[in-house]
């Protein structure tokens, strides 16, 4: 099952090491748990550190509903077709724009949270009904 | 009574009832409780009352694994401190016992469950309070807010149940217990004495001496009732491997487990919360100073509180134990969002367009246990340090389920945020954001860690299953003991500083009643033994070594 002490030495410069630390992780290890040591000490959250990183943004997506829809759709291919997910929302009127009605999907979220009907979405816990809402909108851009 | 190991005549020998290796959080509480129960004892600490870099330097070793220190790749000494306190000397002060579940053993956990329940070391866990200068035994966040001390975390529900971590003030046991063991007339504690081999009779059936070592040249015996090895999950496996001349695998070792099973604590900056509440609902998360009353003394600690999720919803979930903070929260257009982790506008527009408004953006960490692993382990090299011990190698592993845990619990409390309306969490870890994996995905991201080291010395009734018993007794040696996180068979998602100490007391208990205490004041060595102050140096190079890592 293992190695011998003996074998593990010999073996020593073999054995993989199981990750890199990138250089993006660092940063964000640095500056979050970092700054939790520093907070701690102190009692406050200090600002200083995390400031030298603003505007390393990635380029801002023209529409970050969209962005989360066509997530949703390369999970769930079978699902890229506008007229299945208009029928999966029952609330929006297949007539008008999807993105105005999304205020009328909120007791449907909800009881999806409740059922446990949640997708992870490009990293995001959703409601399903909300990801194939911004599907839907991804599909009529 | 204070001896200085440079000065002990070479080739005596030291007695006492009770021999314990390491004056850190486990070997200082022993040695303070078995003093006040009739007892002496021998306190053997490498190092002096300062930092010394050749005593420090006794500690390097090879990492050959995951790095135990993933931000500045540090050695193995790193996220140790070998002088009077130990690793006291940096730890922040965070506290609070192991729920009951941790105890137990878990179906999908393998190698769980304590030889014990929660209920045995409840008693030791109150006197452990004290001991680490904390507030009232008092872990609950509805009965901390009735004292107004705090509120209690809107999250806070039977699916993420929240309870308290305690931090101390006073963290450094060398600060607060030095003068009570220098002047104990029970004790001797034994500055700059290193242990270099526990001696086995000549039928091998106990240990009947241990070598020390000073790295001036001087060396000498100690001779005790009973042994205590507490010297942390690192040092404790390489004391016991390398102490190999009549047993060839090592003492303890008989089924393979000495050095076996290391664990850490991983904790990773988990993702953006948008939150639709407001930056004082998750203060509460945010260590808050508070002044307590302590028997009618008072006390300064601080409180924060942590989600976990409920027993049920983690066994449900197969989940190891996790535990979750919100911090750094910010404005959600606050720039610094989008450069932490970008792509958090496309959860804040969807809430807009659902006529939802993000007010804060904040931060979920979660920290975790790892599943205890066999292939995780500490070995020896044949690299001899400035006393002739072998070095460490380590190899640390994390398992798949280990960072499987960690995404599952942010997922989980994910869903109860967006179920109860305030807001919508993304799974982004280091920029690993596929929140649901496929049983054939590798999962890989980076973790940092809490330097606490656990597991290599585990506790067991089984004496095929871990090194120790219930009592900290070496399965195979009768008068042999283990204190400290290295006996943990699983480590919780706590800091382990508190249950170190109970365990400590617990023992402490345990010896009181299996050795004959000595009512005859402890007499001196032949030899000079000096009681003046010792040098803030060591007999090395005297360099001061830096502290480069807070432990929790």
């Amino acid at each position: 099952m293992a190695e011998s002490p003996e074998l593990a030495e010999r073996g020593g410069a073999g054995v993989r090491s199981e990750h890199e630390v990138g250089r993006r992780s660092v940063i964000k290890l640095l500056v979050a748990g970092g700054v939790t040591a520093v907070a701690v000490t102190a009692g406050v959250v200090p600002r200083g550190p995390l400031a030298a990183w603003a505007g390393r943004a990635a380029p801002p997506d023209p529409d970050g509903v969209a962005a989360l829809g066509r997530a949703y759709l390369r999970r769930h291919p079978g699902e890229s077709h506008a007229t299945l997910l208009l029928r999966e929302l029952p609330d929006v009127r297949s007539a008008h724009p999807v993105r105005p009605q999304l205020p009328r999907l909120t007791s449907t979220i909800v009881s999806d949270f409740d059922a446990g009907r949640v997708v992870n979405v490009d990293g995001w816990e959703l409601a399903r009904t909300e990801a194939r809402a911004a599907a839907a909108i991804a599909l009529g851009r | 009574m204070l001896l200085d190991a440079r000065q002990i005549a070479p080739g005596s020998t030291l007695t006492a009832d009770v021999c314990i290796i390491g004056a850190g959080a486990a070997g200082i509480t022993l040695a303070r409780a078995l003093a006040g129960s009739g007892h002496t004892v021998l306190l053997l600490e490498s190092g002096g009352f300062e930092p010394d870099g050749a005593t420090q330097a006794l500690y390097q070793g090879r990492s050959v694994g995951l790095p135990l220190d993933p931000i500045a790749h540090q050695g193995l000494d790193a996220p140790r401190l070998r002088y009077f306190g130990g690793t006291t000397n940096h730890w922040a002060g965070y506290c609070r016992p192991f729920p009951e579940l941790d105890f137990e053993p878990r179906s999908y956990v393998p190698r769980s469950g304590w030889p014990m329940a929660r209920a045995a070391l409840d008693p030791y866990y109150l006197v452990a309070q004290d001991a680490c200068r904390l507030g009232p035994y008092d872990y609950d966040v509805s009965s901390w807010e009735a004292r107004g001390a705090l509120k209690v975390p809107i999250l806070n529900s039977e699916t993420t149940p929240h309870t308290i971590v305690q931090l101390t003030t006073e963290p450094r046991f060398g600060v607060l217990y030095r003068d009570e063991l220098v002047q104990s007339p029970a004790i001797q504690l034994v500055l700059w004495a290193n242990v270099t081999r526990l001696g086995l009779a000549d039928d091998g059936s106990a240990i009947s001496t241990v070598d020390v070592k000073t790295l001036s040249g001087n060396a000498f015996g100690a001779v005790a009732t009973a042994y205590v090895v507490a010297t942390g999950g690192l040092e404790v496996p390489r004391l016991l491997l390398a102490s190999n001349d009549k047993r060839p695998a090592g003492i303890g070792n008989e089924h393979d487990l000495v050095g076996r099973h290391f664990m850490e604590h991983v904790n990773v900056a988990g993702g953006p919360v948008a939150l639709t509440i407001g930056e004082a609902e998750i203060a509460p998360y945010t260590p808050t100073p508070l002044a307590v009353d302590v028997g009618g003394a008072p006390r300064s600690i601080a409180l924060q509180s942590v989600l976990l999720l409920s027993p049920e919803v983690q066994q449900r979930e197969r989940v190891l134990a996790c535990e979750v903070t919100l911090e750094f929260p910010f404005a959600p257009d606050d720039p610094r969002v989008e450069a932490l982790f970008p792509g958090t506008r496309h959860g804040i527009e969807l809430l807009e367009a659902q006529g939802v408004t993000t007010k804060t953006v904040a931060t979920a960490r979660v920290l975790c246990e790892q599943e205890p692993n066999p292939l995780s382990r500490v070995t020896l090299t044949r690299t001899k340090d400035a006393l002739g011990m072998p070095q460490i190698q380590l190899d640390w592993r994390i398992t798949r389920d280990d960072r499987l845990s960690m995404l599952r619990t942010l997922r989980r409390v994910g869903r109860e945020i967006g179920e109860r309306g305030f807001g919508r969490l993304r799974v982004d870890v280091s920029g690993y954001t596929n929140g649901d994996p496929a049983p054939g995905d590798d999962i890989d991201y980076e973790v940092n860690t809490g330097s606490h080291h656990l597991g290599t010395a585990r506790m067991s009734a089984d004496p095929s299953r871990g090194v120790v018993d219930a009592d900290g007794k070496v399965h195979s040696v009768p008068n042999l003991y283990v204190a400290g996180s290295a006996v943990f068979p699983t480590g919780g998602a706590n800091t382990p500083t508190l249950t170190i100490v109970a365990l400590a007391l617990r023992l402490a208990d345990h010896l009181a009643s299996v050795v004959p205490g000595s009512a005859v004041p402890v007499p001196e060595p032949e030899a000079a033994i000096s009681d003046a102050p010792v040098e803030p140096t060591g007999d090395g190079s005297g360099v001061p070594v830096t502290d480069p890592v807070n432990a929790s």
